[in-house]
């Protein structure tokens, strides 16, 4: 009995480990969206929706829960950060009101600063991040941009996501000129089919947890956004 | 059992959640050998994105080991340490040179057998290690400490790295000899890193290491010390924060 009460008493170890309490790896997902005066009544109801679902759907994976950081921009002819980059448990989806008209360059000058921003906190504070993902939301077209302006926006986000600083992608909802859209970026645009926000959302939902986990040389296998898109 | 080397080795790998949820195969590897003169142990990490990458891993693991065995064994005096930095560079481009030949006789590209590898290479004086891609080697010290011996390479992002396959690989390749008979030696693929190695400072977690090592002081029985690795692997404690393969391999000077 004496011998047995030995065993009992050796440590496993499992229990004789400890770790060390490193901040998870981060991936930022920036939303950049219209509130100007076009996307008033059913469009800004239903994004609104939208961005609650978002948090829903995230929330529904732990580890992206914890890895994935959302911000939001909102643009008409200004653009301000209306939510700082955090995590899903202090996302707090803002309710979102319209107005004016849209200026589509000043909202992309703000969201590269924004990204590298928080790059720059991440590396201050030692924590690893994946590569940042920015979208862009509109149903409008570069209404108040001087054409200087907008070359040089676009200008900005080619270089970015040439570097790999960003991935860029962007939906018009209905009523965008998807040509100018089209032109921003190396990805095509996609148009939103009717007012599905909330199939949208939960693709990016599906698609933040695949790059929150996807380890190194990943080519991250997202899934086409099938039922939300209009071909 | 005689070991002349007076060094013991154990190894776990397990696959990590997101590939058992994917129905994607462990593509993790350790292998060790003990001479009596010298131990080798290698850890390789398939790259979860190349589709031969678990057969990467083993041929990584078993070529490294056997180059360098064979190269040791024909050495006429003990290695210096220029001839201990030349078996590691060997063992390594003898690695990315049997993946070539593989790539060739089955028509799938380099790539495809992506893997990282870390090797290292005990003596009665020396060690040395070569490391391409991320994972890291972790020494105990004289002081008492725990200190890295190689860090992970790594890109800007945290999915970012490089392999052997790559082309710089053998050029990249972060390699070291150190006049040192460290009592303790832990090698761990990337999965495991944000778990052992305080990200702040890039310097092994104390409690870890000098736990894991306190605790294998008192084990006698290799089949048992692996299968309580395996067990900590497996455990909720690191599923919950690494849903990637992990693979932990220890040597410990008796």
């Amino acid at each position: 009995m004496v011998e047995e009460n030995d065993l009992a008493r050796e440590p496993s170890l499992e229990d004789s480990v400890v770790f060390a309490d490193n901040p998870e790896p981060r991936c930022a997902c920036l939303l950049v969206l219209d509130v100007s005066g076009s996307m008033s009544g059913d469009p800004i109801r239903e994004l609104n929706e939208g961005l609650k679902f978002f948090k829903t759907c995230i929330e529904e994976d732990s580890l992206a829960s914890l890895r994935t950081e959302i911000g939001i921009i909102a643009f008409n002819i200004e653009a301000s950060v209306i939510h700082d980059f955090s995590t899903v448990d202090r996302f707090d989806p803002p309710t979102l009101t319209t107005s004016g008209g849209t200026k589509i360059s000043t909202a992309l000058d703000l969201a590269l600063d924004l990204v590298a921003q928080r790059k720059q906190t991440y590396k201050d504070n030692a924590i690893t991040y994946y590569r940042p993902w920015v979208w862009l939301i509109s149903d409008g077209y570069p209404q108040h941009d001087t054409q200087q302006e907008w070359e040089n926006a676009k200008a900005r986000v080619k270089q970015a996501e040439n570097e790999r600083e960003i991935a860029f992608f962007t939906v018009g909802v209905e009523g965008a000129s998807m040509e100018d859209l089209d032109s921003i970026g190396n990805r095509q645009a996609l148009k939103l089919r009717g007012l599905s926000f909330g199939e949208m959302f939960q693709w990016l939902s599906s698609s933040m947890s695949s790059v929150s986990q996807s380890q190194p040389n990943d080519t991250v296998p997202l899934s086409s956004p099938v039922g939300w898109t209009e071909v | 059992m005689v070991n002349r080397s007076g060094i013991w080795a154990y190894s776990a790998s397990v696959a990590g959640a997101r590939h058992l949820r994917r129905g994607v195969e462990r593509q993790d590897r350790a292998f060790h050998r003990v001479e009596a003169n010298f131990a080798i142990a290698v850890v390789s990490d398939g790259a979860g994105s190349a589709r031969n990458a678990a057969l990467g891993a083993t041929v990584s693991t078993t070529r490294a080991t056997s180059a360098a065995t064979w190269r040791l064994l024909d050495l006429a005096a003990p290695p210096t340490a220029a001839d201990l930095e030349g078996v590691l560079r060997e063992s390594a481009s003898g690695v990315r040179q049997s993946l070539e030949e593989l790539s060739r006789q089955t028509g799938e590209s380099l790539r495809t057998y992506a893997n990282t590898l870390l090797l290292a290479i005990q003596t009665d004086t020396l060690l040395g290690a070569a490391q391409v891609g991320d994972g890291g080697m972790v020494i105990s010290n004289e002081q008492g400490g725990f200190e890295c011996l190689t860090l992970p390479q790594r890109g800007e992002y945290a999915n970012q790295t490089t392999f052997i396959t790559s082309g710089e690989a053998l050029e990249q390749m972060e390699v070291k000899v150190v006049e040192a008979q460290p009592r303790y030696l832990a090698m761990f693929s990337d999965g495991l890193e944000n778990l052992v190695i305080e990200q702040a400072t890039q310097q092994p977690f104390h409690g870890f290491f000098n736990n894991v090592f306190q605790w294998l002081e008192g084990q006698s029985d290799p089949a048992r010390v692996e299968a309580e690795l395996s067990g900590l692997l497996r455990s909720s404690r690191v599923t919950s924060r690494s849903d990637d393969d992990n693979t932990l391999l220890l040597t410990i000077r008796r």
